[in-house]
């Protein structure tokens, strides 16, 4: 067999496992809908930690088999279940069956000629505004711990609810795929520096294409290419916490208006 | 084949979906012999009777975890200097050290492209040996 007959059986085999996971995927939603619904009935640690682990492993093989909508889906849905531990109250319960919805019609999407997911996004996008007492969605991206610390002690009173990563690229996969409000970017990034991230963010057809990015740079000046610049640029030093606050404060604002 | 040569890779992943398309990446686009195993445990039992080159190993797995199975099988006579890749969701550059002081000469990111993935173990291998 030569080498492209070889890679053409590949594929199909790719794609035969690729309906396999579809074909398994609503008995596998109907365990985690039962994981879900028995949250209410005073459930134990380890009923709540199979439920994650079914999340989770889903999450995985959605990946696996190029369904990357599918595995937002659920990295919001363990999101929901590790950062709020009053799992059981009801409104949290309908939460996480609306998450369980989206994946059900993801598989409908799957089955397209032409698979489109931009709903789901904004379906994503609606029920984190639902859901979240916060105003705005924010991704810190920086390489240094103890900026991070910085960042999140300014912005703590505000009503933005922050994601952090510290590695470029992987948040240019964030930004592509996960909606946005707001992104704050260190320069110093590892992978991807700061411009790279923000000049792929704005060449890129994505969700996050116009969303305000601030710059955290130690460079007082920096040029940047005509419309590919950052919404605001924050110079390292004494002023940047305060500066910085106040960037946020100000895009805030405009989001009120 | 020259002794250098990548042949034998012993992969531990306890995901039944991602065995399955690591799989075909492996053996259908790489052209290699694989040794798949879904626990610590079972790798512990198959790995020296299977003599791989190369260990591909996932992190995060019920009982055993990967840096846990790793340091298991480098208790092995056979199985000292054998090289080993985690792939792991999480790629933080501080979990990324982790790993690689817990013994993996790399890591790559989950999830992974079937059709590249060979190639990019392939690099990552050729890199080591240079």
């Amino acid at each position: 067999m030569n080498k492209n007959t070889s890679l053409d059986k590949a594929q199909q085999i790719l794609r035969q496992l690729r309906d396999s996971f579809l074909e398994e995927l609503p008995e596998r939603c109907d365990t985690i809908e039962d994981g879900i619904l028995s949250l209410g009935n005073d459930a134990d640690d380890e009923h709540f930690q199979r439920l994650y682990r079914e999340v989770h492993s889903l999450k995985g093989s959605a990946g696996t088999h190029g369904i990357p909508a599918i595995s937002t889906i659920c990295h919001q849905l363990e999101d929901g279940l590790t950062t709020t531990r009053e799992t059981t109250a009801p409104e949290r319960i309908d939460l996480y069956l609306l998450y369980l919805d989206l994946i059900h019609r993801c598989i409908e999407i799957a089955h397209d000629k032409r698979p489109n997911y931009t709903e789901i996004d904004q379906a994503l996008e609606d029920i984190r505004r639902h859901s979240s007492p916060h105003l705005l969605s924010g991704l810190i991206v920086e390489n240094s711990p103890a900026m991070i610390a910085l960042y999140q002690g300014a912005l703590a009173e505000q009503p933005v609810q922050l994601a952090v990563e510290q590695d470029g690229m992987v948040a240019l996969n964030r930004l592509l795929h996960e909606r946005f409000d707001l992104l704050i970017m260190g320069a110093e990034t590892r992978t991807l520096n700061g411009i790279g991230v923000l000049y792929a963010l704005r060449a890129a057809n994505g969700i996050n294409r116009h969303i305000k990015v601030i710059l955290v740079s130690s460079s007082q000046r920096q040029s940047f290419a005509p419309s590919l610049e950052p919404d605001m640029l924050v110079p390292r030093g004494p002023e940047m916490i305060p500066n910085l606050a106040g960037a946020v404060a100000e895009i805030i604002r405009q989001a009120r208006d | 084949m020259s002794s250098n040569e990548l042949q034998r890779i012993l992969f531990i992943e306890d995901e039944a979906d991602i065995q399955a398309v690591a799989q075909v990446a492996l053996e259908a686009v790489g052209g290699f012999t694989v040794k798949i195993c879904s626990s610590g445990e079972e790798a512990l039992q198959a790995a020296e009777a299977f003599a791989p080159q190369l260990i591909l190993s996932d992190v995060m797995m019920p009982g055993m975890d990967g840096p846990m199975t790793l340091l298991a099988l480098r208790r092995l006579p056979a199985l000292v200097d054998i090289p080993a890749i985690f792939m792991t969701a999480k790629v933080q550059p501080q979990e990324v050290a982790q790993l690689r002081t817990a013994g993996a000469m790399e890591v790559i990111a989950k999830p992974f492209d079937p059709m590249t993935l060979a190639q990019q173990i392939k690099d990552i291998w050729r890199q080591c040996h240079a």
